[in-house]
């Protein structure tokens, strides 16, 4: 880049006190209702949801244009996708669509070949065995600023009125607050928080997984979306792992399979709503798990590392 | 705003607006908490913004998850709390700004009470109170007599309050509500728990209701707990 003198560009700062004024020259990214003409293009950021011929179909066939859907699951990370994939997903399933994020335009998403993990799509499925059961993978990170535009674009082809949703994710073992000291957790624990609509319809079944104790929080994708269902009334479970930091999810470049004892830390939501339903299957057959995981390019069939 | 009640034009238009702001120790966020819990406020509903920082958690009072952003409210006290739980998004804060003002506008509040907390450094002398007051034109005097506060100019800048000041600022201009009010706390981070009672007793004071004030021995909010940290390991020392 030429400069126009004899000193270089002064290239613009991004980041703020967090009490600076309206009146500041940058605000640190995307903005609605301000000056976007001062935005670089990278920091306008959207998703976007490409479907697949079928799933256009149906929704074009409905009166209400969408899917035949009464359970949603969405796994958060690699460790929940692993987890779905296995007891839920298996190899019977068919694609119905994609959401990419980050794109600089609305409109732009992956194709729905790019199944790699390193393409960061996160993918909707279709359980042929049950096909009212739907599964999102959000494997790829989703950072908070696009939770609120994910969680939208997703819901917007389900009918919400007549859906019951699990969300399984993962957070650091350090995150975890206890009135015990931290070196003395043994993870992974498991916690469950419900929305009132699934307590209320008297569809929390069982103790099998232990509520959430305060202060503790849900973040990121799976707060976003026990946000949304309590909100709008619908029976919503989230289960999230606290687990090791390295097996938790926002690494893009993690390609590796997930560590198979993050995926058994969801074991006991098996039996509760609404994954009971789903009919899992445990213990996942062992070689089509790992056939279904390793889908990185050269792996061979017993390992997903590519140096032994 | 999504609500289990119906909230029609005009339903709040008599009412006093609570906001606290992100800030210094989370002063004002704390103070909400024990203004809801002493004042016996009730939920009424969430705001569901895209410019909050997405949480969601059991909730304080031991009553359906808590969000991002939800609405208490007193129907005897004429007030609305609109309790914040988490950090506006780095790059979305004019669009809170937008969204909030908006917000307040259509629920056609009559006053805003803004609770924020700034830098200790930044008051102009040690010996000055620590709580600061600044009114707009429409509630120029929000101190009771007898407060004792530092009487904060609504153009100068303080160090910690977020998002506080410029939401003042651009309420202060706008027709509706009728009158806007920040109440600042000065203080540093630390175990704020005290300052958090320090202001909600000055909200009580300001807004002439008494019952706000945080009662010795009633239990705190679930969401203290553990705030500052579990106790350290045994034979650490």
């Amino acid at each position: 880049m030429a400069a126009d003198g004899p000193f270089p560009k002064r290239l613009p700062e991004f980041s703020r006190a967090v009490d600076d004024s309206e009146d500041s020259d940058w605000d640190g990214g995307e903005d609605q209702g301000g000056d976007s003409g001062r935005l670089k293009a990278s920091d306008v950021r959207s998703c976007a949801m490409r479907l697949s011929p079928a799933a256009r179909q149906q929704l074009a066939a409905g009166d209400r244009r969408v899917l035949d859907c009464s359970t949603l699951l969405v796994g958060v990370g690699p460790a929940a996708c692993g987890f779905l994939t296995a007891c839920v997903l298996g190899d019977d399933a068919e694609i119905l669509g994609l959401i990419s994020c980050g794109f600089p335009e609305a409109g732009l998403a992956n194709s729905l070949g790019q199944t790699a993990l390193g393409d960061f799509g996160c993918f909707l499925y279709r359980l042929k065995c049950n096909p009212q059961v739907l599964v999102c993978h959000a494997a790829a990170p989703v950072p908070p600023a696009d939770c609120h535009e994910f969680v939208e674009l997703l819901l917007s082809v389900l009918d919400v009125e007549s859906l019951d949703l699990a969300v399984l994710g993962t957070q650091p073992l350090t995150s975890f607050q206890s009135a015990e000291p931290a070196s003395s957790l043994v993870g992974p624990l498991l916690r469950c928080l419900r929305s009132s609509a699934m307590l209320g319809q008297g569809k929390a079944a069982g103790d099998a997984v232990q509520q959430l104790e305060p202060p503790n929080l849900l973040t990121g994708l799976p707060a976003q979306l026990l946000s949304v269902c309590q909100m709008r009334r619908v029976p919503a479970a989230a289960f999230v792992a606290f687990v090791a930091e390295a097996d938790c999810d926002g690494e893009p470049h993690r390609l590796l399979p997930p560590d198979p004892a993050a995926m058994a830390a969801f074991r006991p939501a098996l039996a509760c709503q609404p994954l009971r339903y789903c009919r899992p299957a445990w213990p996942p057959n062992s070689d089509r798990v790992m056939r279904l995981l390793c889908r990185q390019p050269g792996a061979n069939g017993s390992s997903a590392y590519l140096y032994t | 705003v999504l609500s289990d009640k119906s909230i029609g034009p005009g339903k709040w238009s008599d009412y006093t607006c609570v906001l606290p702001s992100v800030s210094v120790g989370n002063v004002g966020q704390l103070a909400a908490d024990l203004i809801i819990s002493s004042g016996r406020l009730y939920s009424v509903g969430y705001w569901h913004s895209a410019s909050l920082t997405p949480v969601c958690g059991p909730g304080p009072f031991g009553g359906p998850p808590c969000t991002a952003a939800e609405l208490w409210e007193s129907e005897q006290r004429r007030i609305v709390v609109l309790q914040l739980r988490s950090p506006v998004l780095a790059c979305r804060r004019r669009r809170f700004l937008d969204e909030a003002c908006n917000l307040i506008a259509e629920c056609g509040f009559a006053r805003v009470l803004l609770l924020a907390s700034a830098w200790d450094s930044s008051r102009r002398e040690p010996s000055c109170p620590s709580l600061g007051l600044a009114g707009s034109p429409g509630w120029p005097n929000p101190a009771p007599e007898g407060l004792e506060f530092e009487s904060l100019e609504p153009e100068r800048r303080l160090s910690g309050v977020g998002l506080a000041g410029p939401l003042f600022r651009r309420l202060a201009a706008d027709s509706r509500p009728t009158g806007t009010a920040l109440a600042c706390l000065f203080c540093s981070e630390g175990d704020n728990s005290g300052h958090a009672g320090q202001l909600a007793e000055a909200v009580a004071a300001i807004l002439g209701q008494p019952g706000l004030a945080p009662v010795p021995g009633r239990p705190l909010p679930s969401s203290w707990r553990l705030l500052y940290g579990s106790r350290p390991v045994e034979g650490l020392y």
